[in-house]
């Protein structure tokens, strides 16, 4: 059985790491990649000590928090990690040994095969997030031996329910249409826990701080939802009571699980064939060609989590000083400025998701009449998309403190597109013909170096003659490079 | 109107395509008949604006490729031998990309869309992801995108691969109604039957030369044999070899 799972999560990761153009682009990074995460042990381990940094700081705040209480709340906090975690897992794993057939080369094979190895399967990738969470447990039997032991069993429970979870809602809502039944909440799911992985470290400090100050409003509000998932986990000073809810859980989840297993099994059996949605009409809307580009891009990047991560990520190294601001309450025109320079800044780190959206889907655009002007200004928009939204809402929010601050708008918009369009030059510049050049780490570093040049004349500019003029040579900047593109 | 003269194409060192030449007059269907490897997916690409010329002229629809590929892809619709499309979007938001990239008035993409969608079955698929549907689905939504702005040239490269006998059917008799519009349209396949019912003309190409050219009925002439099979195997000198692989297999199987 288990030679059988191997090929299969080898399969699996390989089909995953095909599904990302950032990796399928470039075979070394390709070959690498596979030989990390195709192999049980080596993926599972790999996966498990990157998780283990955030286990040790969780487990860090569970040991020195004051009072069994609060570590008891704390552990209910930090166990929505496996279970968002399984629930993410699960149902981009189903999703793939669904509808990309890797059950199907054994079909035709006199091997045994069977629900309980697409469960094992399934199972897999969801060990790393539960062996993140080990060091906490540790830290809750080392204050209390007992609550921590039940402690470990509701992770567990947390586990099983996001991976059981995770199927029913692959199992009734998995069509590969876009307008299915759910699939709404499957692309939010994807999105929540693209963002949670991102900002894990965030997320954790920030739930300590949290918990630590508001001790006293949390308690009776964890009482009170005590038989819910993951307040329950707070239930553990109880042990008794604890377990057996905890037995309650599996009780009901057990049959669930092997329920929906079957008739996702029953699916790969049959083969897995896009039976249509019934006839669909089609509404012909056409927009400007570098529209089209952008608009083709988000559609892609917005369902697969990968190229997300790769656009959001700027986002996070921004968001300290973001919350700091709010935080301090200091929210000056300078504060306000400098976090969005640092976002602009920042927007160069896209620039390799942006330009890998297409991936080896490339031959496309080949084929049709798309000059490189308006490839070039449709990755420029995907590029500065989420920074300019970002800096819009910072600006948006800064102005409820500050109204006057509203007027740093034309800053959030035009500083990350001054910077996008400085880096796609770079990258283009002397092009011809449509091409999706290399974009190694060390492009990537000596942009931020040009990019860092270019915006730090302009934050001079602003700091010494003001606003406008910093705006004109920005605002400058964009108009040169997009005009030497559409020549 | 597609002319092409002493086309060569290099890849480095290897010579894809090596001083080829034919026409294609308007109206006309022309076959493009050679074994895997031969050069013809290459000619097709150069034909399309996809790739450029190392030497030689090819003019389509008038058009220089070398000079002005984006007019060429403009005027051509291309399908290639295996359907490239963006997985992730359906085939309702691949048509909308294609049309809007092409400039196609929404009046006529509403059209043109309903249309094709309709007379290739794929009306219930519209709305699922591209990356899901079988391949002979697939190349339906790539055969469909490539008609949606009614070019003036077609270039279909083994375009029947994976098609029902209906949408085959279909295809077939679109197909002779744009040699009726005055189109060119170059087309190759492995079938050969196929090729003789549609084609006005073929061009055999092998090891990137076309080494021979013209009617069936001159073809089977040329090549003394009754079948344009036959033609095919003695002119790609692949008669004696299939021959002895058949024997060997009967030998040992």
């Amino acid at each position: 059985m288990f030679e059988i799972v191997k090929i299969l999560y080898r399969e699996l990761h390989y089909r995953r790491l095909k599904n990302n153009p950032q990796i399928a682009a470039d075979p070394k990074k390709f070959k690498e990649q596979l030989r990390k995460t195709g192999d049980i042990k080596r993926g599972i381990a790999f996966q498990s000590v990157a998780f283990l940094f955030f286990g040790l700081m969780m487990a860090g705040a569970v040991v020195t928090v004051g009072g069994d209480d609060r570590a008891a709340i704390l552990l209910a906090t930090y166990s929505l990690l496996p279970f968002i975690m399984a629930l993410y897992t699960t149902t981009v794993n189903a999703s793939y040994s669904v509808s990309m057939g890797i059950f199907e080369p054994l079909k035709p094979l006199p091997v045994r095969t069977g629900a309980e190895y697409l469960s094992l399967l399934l199972a897999l990738d969801c060990v790393p997030s539960v062996i993140a969470l080990l060091p906490a447990v540790v830290g809750m039997v080392h204050r209390n031996p007992l609550a921590g032991t039940v402690g470990m069993l509701w992770i567990l429970v947390g586990a099983f329910l996001g991976h059981v979870l995770g199927l029913v809602l692959f199992t009734f809502s998995g069509s590969s249409g876009v307008g299915g039944r759910l699939s709404g909440l499957r692309s939010l799911v994807r999105v929540v826990g693209v963002f949670l992985f991102v900002g894990m470290f965030y997320f954790l400090n920030y739930i300590q701080g949290y918990v630590n100050e508001h001790y006293e409003e949390l308690l009776p509000f964890f009482e009170r939802y005590s038989i819910a998932y993951p307040f329950s986990v707070a239930s553990i000073l109880e042990p008794l009571n604890s377990f057996l809810l905890a037995l309650g859980y599996l009780a009901v989840l057990v049959p669930v699980y092997a329920v929906t297993l079957r008739k996702l099994w029953r699916r790969i059996e049959e083969g897995f064939n896009a039976a249509g949605a019934g006839v669909s009409t089609f509404v012909a809307r056409t927009h400007h060609p570098v529209v089209a580009l952008a608009i083709k891009d988000f559609t892609i990047v917005l369902r697969k989590s990968a190229l997300l991560v790769g656009l959001v990520f700027p986002l996070f190294v921004v968001m300290p000083s973001a919350v700091k601001i709010f935080t301090s309450g200091q929210m000056g025109e300078w504060s306000v400025a400098s976090v969005l320079l640092t976002v602009a800044w920042m927007s160069s780190l896209g620039v390799d998701a942006a330009l890998k959206i297409d991936g080896r889907e490339f031959e496309v655009l080949r084929g049709l009449p798309v000059t490189l002007g308006q490839f070039i200004e449709g990755k420029l928009i995907i590029m500065s998309a989420v920074p300019v939204l970002s800096g819009v809402i910072i600006v948006v929010a800064a102005s409820f403190f500050s109204p006057f601050l509203l007027k740093l708008l034309p800053a959030a918009v035009v500083l990350p597109l001054t910077a996008s369009s400085l880096t796609l030059a770079f990258f283009y510049h002397g092009e011809r013909d449509l091409s999706v050049p290399e974009t190694g780490f060390g492009h990537v570093f000596i942009l931020m170096i040009l990019d860092g040049l270019v915006l730090g004349i302009v934050a001079v500019l602003w700091y010494f003659l003001g606003y406008p003029y910093a705006m004109v040579l920005a605002g400058g900047v964009v108009i040169a490079i997009l005009r030497s593109i559409s020549r | 109107m597609i002319e092409v003269e002493n086309l060569v194409k290099r890849f480095g060192s290897i010579v894809a395509v090596n001083g080829i030449s034919f026409r294609v007059n308007d109206g006309e269907i022309y076959g493009l008949l050679g074994p895997n490897g031969s050069g013809k997916s290459t000619t097709m690409k150069i034909l399309s604006g996809i790739l450029t010329p190392t030497s030689g002229r090819v003019l389509v629809g008038g058009v220089d490729v070398s000079r002005d590929p984006l007019r060429v892809k403009e005027i051509t619709g291309y399908v290639p031998e295996t359907p490239v499309l963006y997985e992730s979007l359906t085939p309702a938001e691949f048509f909308n990309f294609v049309g809007s990239v092409r400039r196609i008035p929404e009046e006529k993409l509403q059209e043109r869309v309903e249309t094709l969608v309709k007379a290739f079955g794929i009306e219930k698929y519209l709305g699922e992801m591209i990356g899901s549907l079988s391949f002979g689905t697939r190349q339906k939504v790539s055969l469909i995108s490539a008609m949606l702005h009614d070019p003036e040239v077609l270039i279909l490269d083994e375009s029947m691969n994976g098609l029902d006998p209906r949408s085959a059917r279909i295809l077939r008799e679109l197909l002779m109604d744009f040699r009726e519009e005055g189109k060119s349209i170059v087309f190759s396949t492995h079938v050969l039957a196929l090729a003789e019912t549609i084609c006005d003309r073929i061009g055999v190409i092998y090891n990137g030369e076309i080494i021979a050219e013209g009617t069936v009925k001159q073809l089977k002439e040329l090549a003394q044999e009754e079948s344009l099979e036959d033609v095919f195997l003695k002119l790609t000198e692949s008669q004696e070899e299939v021959a002895t692989i058949v024997q060997a297999l009967r030998e040992t199987l």
